[in-house]
């Protein structure tokens, strides 16, 4: 039941991001969605698990996206890999985690991004790192506060009913 | 987990990765081609796209109207100013140029007039607040060498004389003015028949006490006389509009237009001196033909005057 409401919010994501976020780019991006949803279920389910679902979620995107399958799926796995490692045993109720570590999350997964591209032989320039991936990272860091609680509120109560 | 499961564990990701990436780099080479995996997603999620962004397309139009709405008015508000800024640099270029054409041709009839008179430019900068005088008060005064008396004109002709000054203005008592009296003649055939006054409330003038035998007709042009001494010889006056006899049959009336524009007046001369009276020459608008200018001037250049008024 967790996977699937996880994965309805990467189907909403992946929607959101389609079509109302068109409307609300910044400097010409517009947020990760599922990666602040990777992220944010690697804070709390560790980096395996956060990896395995980041894995899948990435499939879906890449399937959404058509073309280069596998990409999205790879680098947000790595990504969520990573970060899950890192965040074992920090305080995440502390704010200041999900945001810091979304911001260098962002900026690991879109670089892992532009390597991949680059690897399969597209014509991606270096500078979308300052013009692509840095503005996605700040975009995706600015919407923690409002999207955090709200998981964290419903992952406690999953944790919860998990213990009963 | 048992050395054997890690390197399980290990070997299988290896493989995951590896596959992974081999089927990026095959998708990759198929881009153009929609798999259908590809196609059922989207399929399935395209009824959400085109639902959701029918929402937002709406909730747009409706914030673009508003802001269009708040644009345009900004816009109609800036406009409006600058088209009220331009107009006004309109109107003030238009006059600008009124001003300089009335200049040039004010500096024209001063070098035409230099060996006539001595000529003072002066401002119109008011008229006399009351109904009861035909007045206007010029911009030069004592201090100029203004005194009472001094004739006042323009290149179209006569238009007062002054008869009072204080250091910096004149005041100028217009021909239109019942006291303003004019000695005139009639240009085309130098008879001297009357005097020249204002009528009430009227832009035109009547020559008066015409003795019937008079001849003067429409279209002719009357100058002043020179009599009296106030007003020089042979300045324009105005042209004849209308000749009228007289109940008792014996004096005849003329009605005068001007050939001034009293209303729009806003520059004339002060003659500070006569040099020498000038032969005035035919204002061009006065439709005179020139058979009868020059067979009236002919007949009458002898003819005996027949002043019955002075000057001021």
């Amino acid at each position: 039941m967790y996977y699937l409401i996880l994965f309805l919010l990467g189907m909403g994501g992946i929607l959101l991001e389609s079509t109302v976020f068109n409307h609300l780019t910044i400097a010409g991006v517009k947020p990760d969605l599922l990666l602040i949803l990777v992220i944010f279920n690697s804070i709390f389910q560790g980096h395996l698990k956060g990896s395995i679902f980041a894995f899948f979620l990435g499939w879906l995107e890449d399937f959404f996206i058509g073309g280069l399958w596998g990409m999205n799926a790879l680098a947000k796995a790595l990504t969520a890999f990573i970060w899950g490692w890192f965040l074992q045993g920090t305080f995440r109720e502390n704010l200041l985690v999900p945001v810091f570590s979304l911001f260098l999350a962002s900026l690991f997964h879109g670089s892992m991004i532009l390597l991949l591209g680059k690897i399969v032989g597209l014509s991606w320039n270096w500078t979308f790192l300052f013009w692509k991936v840095l503005p996605v990272a700040i975009y995706n860091t600015c919407l923690v506060p409002f999207l955090y609680y709200g998981f964290y509120n419903w992952m406690t109560r999953h944790v919860e009913q998990q213990s009963f | 987990m048992t050395r054997k499961n890690k390197i399980l564990v290990g070997v299988l990701l290896t493989g995951i990765v590896l596959l992974t990436f081999r089927i990026m780099f095959l998708t990759s080479l198929e881009k153009n081609k929609a798999f259908p995996l590809e196609i059922t997603i989207r399929e399935m999620l395209a009824p959400l796209q085109k639902g959701i962004s029918s929402i937002i397309n709406y909730a747009d139009n409706i914030v673009a109207y508003f802001e269009e709405h708040e644009v345009l008015r900004r816009q109609n508000e800036q406009l409006m100013k600058e088209n009220s800024m331009l107009r006004e640099k309109i109107f003030s270029l238009q006059e600008q140029e009124l001003e300089n054409e009335r200049l040039r041709e004010l500096l024209a009839y001063q070098q035409e007039k230099n060996g006539n008179y001595d000529l003072v430019l002066a401002k119109v900068i008011g008229r006399n607040p009351t109904n009861w005088y035909e007045m206007i008060i010029l911009d030069k005064g004592k201090k100029h060498g203004i005194v009472p008396g001094m004739v006042v004109v323009n290149h179209d002709g006569l238009i007062g004389k002054v008869v009072q000054v204080s250091t910096n203005t004149a005041h100028v008592l217009l021909i239109l003015d019942q006291e303003g009296a004019v000695g005139g003649r009639i240009f085309e055939n130098r008879y001297t028949p009357g005097v020249v006054v204002g009528v009430d409330n009227a832009q035109y003038l009547q020559m008066i006490h015409l003795p019937h035998d008079v001849p003067i007709e429409k279209n002719q042009t009357i100058v002043t006389s020179g009599l009296g001494g106030v007003y020089p010889s042979g300045i324009r006056i105005g042209k004849v509009i209308e000749v009228t006899l007289e109940p008792s049959g014996l004096m005849k009336t003329a009605k005068i237009k001007p050939f001034v524009d009293f209303d729009r007046l806003e520059e004339a001369f002060i003659i500070k001196q006569v040099k020498q009276p000038e032969e005035p020459v035919l204002p061009e608008d006065t439709g005179l033909d020139e058979g009868t200018a020059a067979a009236g001037g002919t007949e009458n250049l002898t003819g005996t005057a027949h002043a019955v008024g002075t000057d001021g």
